[in-house]
């Protein structure tokens, strides 16, 4: 990754562990549990099934001025709750879009050159969850394994790659009911390639991503 | 990451020590050694000469220091250069090497090629006169570059240009005109001489003489005076010009040094084969071009000094890089009279980038006048006037007799001892291939100001070049044109367009952003008749 990439991407990391240590601090000491001295009842784990929409937002600016500011992903993810506050979490999550090649350099023409771009990522991950009355506060983090390609629509440049990465991300639940919740979370993954362009010498496939989701307890 | 960051380190601070004064070294760099430098600190290698297999370099002490400490070998040639006068001589066999080394300094650099000095003293003054020898200028700055790839790029399938029609009608008359009785006067006239060794001033009369011959042939003709040696002398070029019809900013070079050297240069030097029947060539030549219409100008240009080191070439060439001359090819001669027996081959030397030059005279040759031709890639063929073209990053070849011959730089190298069967032939090849370059004007007239830009388009994980040519439509009507591309100057052009295109643009999408791809168009007429090529472009003439 390289340094100038990298500054703006650490700084958002160190305010979002920054919040999250703060709540998590507040959660702690004002848990009801915790105040009133009770005993919580015998916990029995469960399992979780959510389906989430994400807004992702590219740490790097090459791939936002090829594919546009915000693009739409698509999670999958199965929660296995081992106790009240710990669960492991395994998923799948996709993310595909079209846009434009841009010019290096001085442009002689304004001619662009339309592509295709996707990335499928299974991933799995350690979380922390701090149930409040209805609510849930949740952290993460986790590993990625990430199929890329990118296609030239009106030439045969074809990219097709492997890369591993990494994630962290916070966010809460509300429930809705017994079985049902719902949940947000703020995201960040870093997917260093060894690939690039001319446009960017070492491409990273990581950034920012609000999500929105449902999740069905079992 | 350390490592990385380490090194960098270390290549600055040695782009630092570059800088700081300090001793100057002469250096002898392999070109293995020279491809494995850092970029940053290879622009700062001041390259005097390029040979076939190392360069030599000139290196203040803060570099030479750097380039040692980052684990760079090389060999000091010398140190404290300056005062100093350098100069290649071709030693070709170890006796030579011998016979050198109580004369002066000297240093073995590339197969035959030495480095040797003897303080400030010209080596003509010093040597034998059987050495070849080339200044070694110490203000020359080349940048020095590691070995080229040879691996050539493979182009996709596309149709060669093969209406030569015109072109066939036109050259064969000129190689017919060819004279063997005009050549072999041409020789006599400048042994009559005596000498022509280029302090003398029989050499300035063979100058006078030369200049006559191409003012009497309706030439424009000029002199160019330069300084060389020691004292320092003078003596002159003769430039010839036949303008080009359609692009005379692109200029075809036939030329051959008329200056000669002996045992005894000062009174007999007859120098038949060398370089009087060189000369003759491109007299003979330029007899017959002159008053013909080309596409491109063709220069005749006869040098002197080069017996004492390629003086003459050195200042033409160095003058015409710095005022950005297109010279799209030299053929220069270099004894080619000499042939014991037939058939005797002629020898083409070429550097790496010009050997389109040697296979396009060869095409020519095959074509009109066919001889024996074989073609040569040695960088480290420094002992004529291409050379200094060489230095100045054109494309040049020798044409050179391929026997030894035992009268060389002798009084007895006279014009009974030539084989004028053999120059015959050899100067039926040259007017070839000049007219074949210098494209005779057709009356499907040539495109003219062809202009190429280029723009790389990137994705993430890709980039393609794109090319946007344009040049000013043809005054005559036309059907359209067509757009060659290579990715070798001046060979191996592909056409692009399936039908003639009607505007006088094109853009080519698609291609590779590493590469440097070369353009040139045609017109093509009602019947279907094509036009000579343009001049040529690079797609990147923008960047």
């Amino acid at each position: 990754m390289r340094t100038t990439e990298r500054t703006p991407v650490s700084r958002h990391v160190w305010v979002a562990a920054a919040t999250a240590a703060s709540l998590l601090t507040l959660m702690l000491a004002g848990a009801p549990g915790a105040r009133a001295g009770i005993d919580p009842s015998p916990f029995r784990p469960w399992l979780g099934l959510s389906a989430a929409s994400g807004a992702f937002y590219a740490g790097q600016g090459s791939f936002r001025s090829l594919y546009g500011d915000v693009q739409a992903a698509i999670h999958i993810q199965a929660d296995v709750h081992l106790s009240r506050k710990i669960f492991l979490f395994a998923g799948f999550r996709t993310l595909q879009t079209k846009g434009a090649t841009a010019v290096i350099g001085t442009g002689i023409a304004d001619e662009h050159y339309s592509l295709e771009f996707r990335v499928s990522s299974i991933r799995a991950g350690l979380g922390f969850r701090l149930p409040i009355r209805r609510f849930a506060l949740r952290l993460g983090v986790g590993g990625s394994f990430n199929s890329v390609r990118e296609r030239w629509l009106d030439f045969p440049e074809d990219e097709a790659l492997k890369a591993a990465g990494f994630f962290g991300n916070i966010g809460f639940g509300f429930e809705l009911g017994r079985r049902w919740e719902i949940f947000s979370r703020l995201e960040y993954a870093t997917i260093p390639t060894d690939s690039g362009s001319a446009l960017q010498s070492k491409v990273n496939l990581g950034g920012f991503e609000a999500v929105l989701g449902l999740m069905f307890k079992l | 990451m350390k490592k990385a960051f380490a090194v960098m380190v270390i290549i600055l601070a040695a782009a630092s020590a570059a800088a700081a004064p300090g001793g100057d070294h002469l250096i002898r760099l392999a070109k293995e050694d020279a491809a494995r430098i850092p970029a940053l600190l290879r622009t700062q290698l001041q390259g005097l000469q390029e040979l076939q297999a190392c360069w030599v370099v000139r290196v203040g002490d803060g570099l030479a220091q750097a380039l040692t400490g980052l684990g760079f070998s090389f060999e000091v040639l010398d140190s404290n250069p300056e005062g100093k006068a350098y100069f290649l001589v071709r030693t070709a066999s170890p006796a030579d090497a011998a016979a050198l080394a109580g004369l002066g300094e000297v240093r073995p650099l590339d197969g035959s090629t030495a480095l040797f000095w003897a303080g400030a003293t010209e080596a003509r003054e010093v040597l034998p006169e059987t050495f070849a020898v080339k200044r070694l200028h110490l203000g020359r700055r080349l940048q020095v570059r590691g070995r080229e790839s040879s691996v050539p790029i493979p182009l996709p399938a596309g149709r060669m240009r093969n209406e030569r029609a015109y072109a066939d009608d036109v050259i064969p008359d000129l190689v017919a005109q060819v004279s063997k009785s005009k050549l072999g006067l041409n020789i006599q006239d400048l042994q009559d001489f005596q000498t022509r060794y280029a302090s003398t001033t029989n050499c300035e009369s063979a100058g006078t003489y030369l200049f006559d011959y191409f003012q009497s042939q309706g030439l424009a003709v000029e002199y160019q005076s330069f300084a060389f040696g020691g004292k320092p002398y003078t003596t002159r070029n003769i430039v010839a010009t036949l303008p080009g019809h359609s692009s005379p900013e692109q200029e075809v070079i036939v030329c051959a040094h008329y200056d000669s050297t002996s045992n005894q240069p000062l009174t007999l030097a007859p120098g038949a084969d060398d370089n009087a029947s060189g000369t003759s060539a491109v007299m003979e030549t330029a007899r017959i071009l002159a008053g013909r219409s080309f596409d491109f100008t063709v220069r005749f240009i006869c040098f002197s000094a080069e017996e004492w080191g390629l003086y003459g070439s050195e200042d033409y060439a160095s003058k015409a890089a710095a005022a950005g001359v297109d010279i799209v090819g030299v053929l220069n001669l270099d004894m080619i009279a000499y042939a014991p027996t037939l058939p005797e081959t002629l020898d083409l030397y070429v550097n790496s980038t010009s050997g389109w030059l040697a296979d396009r005279f060869r095409t020519a040759a095959d074509r009109y006048a066919p001889l024996p031709v074989q073609k040569i890639v040695d960088a480290s063929a420094t002992w004529s006037d291409h050379s200094p073209f060489w230095d100045q990053g054109y494309s040049a070849l020798c044409g050179i007799e391929d026997s030894d011959n035992p009268y060389y730089h002798k009084t007895t190298d006279t014009f009974s001892t030539l084989n004028m069967d053999f120059t015959t032939s050899i100067t039926r090849a040259v007017v070839a291939a000049a007219a074949d370059l210098a494209q005779p004007t057709y009356s499907v007239p040539t495109p003219t100001g062809l202009r190429a830009q280029s723009q790389v388009s990137s994705s993430l994980f890709d980039s393609i070049k794109t090319a946007y040519l344009d040049w000013d439509a043809v005054s005559e009507p036309v059907a359209g044109y067509n757009v060659y591309r290579t990715t070798t100057s001046h060979a191996g052009y592909q056409k692009l367009n399936s039908s003639p295109l009607a505007d006088p643009s094109y853009v080519d999408r698609g291609l590779d952003p590493g590469t440097t791809y070369y353009y040139v168009v045609t017109a093509v007429d009602g019947e279907g008749r094509e036009s000579n090529f343009s001049q040529e472009v690079k797609d990147d003439e923008n960047n």
